[in-house]
């Protein structure tokens, strides 16, 4: 009886786990909570927000990303310097073994050109990442407000 | 629009800038840096150094014309940026929003404003079915290449297209750097206050209340 109490609380434990956060993995590397914002109708860009875990010992590549809901999806990072904002694209991330690398607002993010509908708070869409050594991983990102700076879930 | 020659036109904008005001938002990073996620306090004003601000003429979002002098009789919190970039300017305008919600009825006291450094894409209409997202109270200000270098210039912004290496068709997806401070001013047109971005929503309402004691 003990045992089997044992037992539910960690079933319990992992469901609630796995629930809590969206996790897609693909050999070594884990994406955990890809999301998005809501646009405005005429919105022609939009953004991403995620963490890549390498839990291998090589280092590998995120060179590609697409979805059906842009003609582009870039890997740009936004930095404050002298009091001027920039943003300049990334043609790769590289990902050490043994470390995450965080996208998240103010920083590193997916930036999505050429919007082809707008995003809805609330909604997902499809995603994939294409790793040089591991391949591609589709992902499912979900919406969240249109100035949020976490996900809700 | 002629792109060389506003082109021309904007450098030229620029590098008065530069030299007008260069010193005193210098002075305002300087004073950042020591200070922390404070903002600007009474030393920028009083020292002459910083003359943020002035007179201007644009278009709101609702297509409107307007002057500086619309907005006097409140204080206004504006931030310049544009609608296309989908990572800093929703989180600056978002905060703008939580700092009105948690002024409560002083906010009745604030024009909230954003500008935009990117007229060529940011039309009114752009402007307002962006804004719709965020505080009812938000007014969008826009104009012509030559209005929205001539604000900027006031208020010390600086802004240029990053070159991009689109194939054509792709123009559109173009990026801009720009400056990026929360300017406070009084009901007068003054220049009370400045926050960068990604100040806490906390740093900025303490201040804010302090500026309207003070008025």
């Amino acid at each position: 009886m003990r045992i089997s109490w044992v037992t539910l609380a960690l079933v319990l434990n992992t469901t609630a786990v796995s629930a809590s956060a969206a996790e897609f993995k693909i050999g070594n590397l884990t994406v955990e909570t890809p999301w998005s914002r809501a646009t405005p109708g005429k919105a022609q860009s939009g953004v991403i927000y995620l963490t890549i875990s390498n839990r291998g010992d090589a280092p590998d590549k995120l060179v590609s990303i697409s979805t059906p809901v842009a003609k582009r999806a870039e890997i740009h990072r936004s930095q404050m310097k002298d009091g001027m904002m920039t943003m300049r694209p990334f043609s790769e991330l590289t990902l050490r073994p043994g470390s995450s690398v965080l996208l998240r607002p103010g920083g590193l993010h997916v930036m999505l050109m050429g919007l082809k509908t707008p995003l809805k708070r609330g909604g997902t869409f499809d995603m994939t990442l294409t790793f040089e050594n591991a391949g591609p991983l589709a992902v499912k990102v979900r919406i969240e407000k249109i100035g949020a700076r976490a996900p809700t879930q | 629009m002629s792109g060389r020659k506003v082109g021309i036109k904007f450098i030229l904008s620029v590098m008065a800038a530069a030299a007008i005001i260069g010193a005193g938002i210098r002075y305002i990073v300087d004073y950042q840096q020591q200070t922390g996620p404070v903002g600007i306090s009474g030393p920028v004003t009083t020292s002459g150094t910083a003359r943020i601000g002035g007179k201007f003429s644009m278009v709101d979002h609702k297509g409107r014309q307007v002057t500086d002098r619309d907005f006097h009789g409140k204080f206004t919190l504006i931030f310049f940026g544009y609608t296309f970039c989908p990572d800093i300017c929703p989180t600056e305008l978002q905060t703008m929003s939580e700092v009105l919600d948690t002024l409560g009825a002083d906010a009745e006291k604030i024009h909230p404003i954003f500008a935009t450094i990117d007229p060529e894409r940011d039309t009114a209409p752009v402007l307002a079915d962006y804004l719709s997202n965020f505080h009812p109270r938000f007014t969008g200000l826009t104009g012509t290449a030559e209005q929205v270098a001539d604000i900027t210039k006031s208020y010390g912004v600086f802004y240029s297209r990053v070159k991009s290496k689109n194939e054509p068709g792709q123009d559109k997806d173009y990026l801009m750097n720009h400056s990026s401070f929360i300017f406070l001013m009084d009901d007068a047109g003054k220049f009370r206050a400045a926050f960068r971005v990604g100040i806490a929503n906390k740093g900025m309402v303490r201040r804010i209340q302090n500026e309207l004691t003070k008025s």
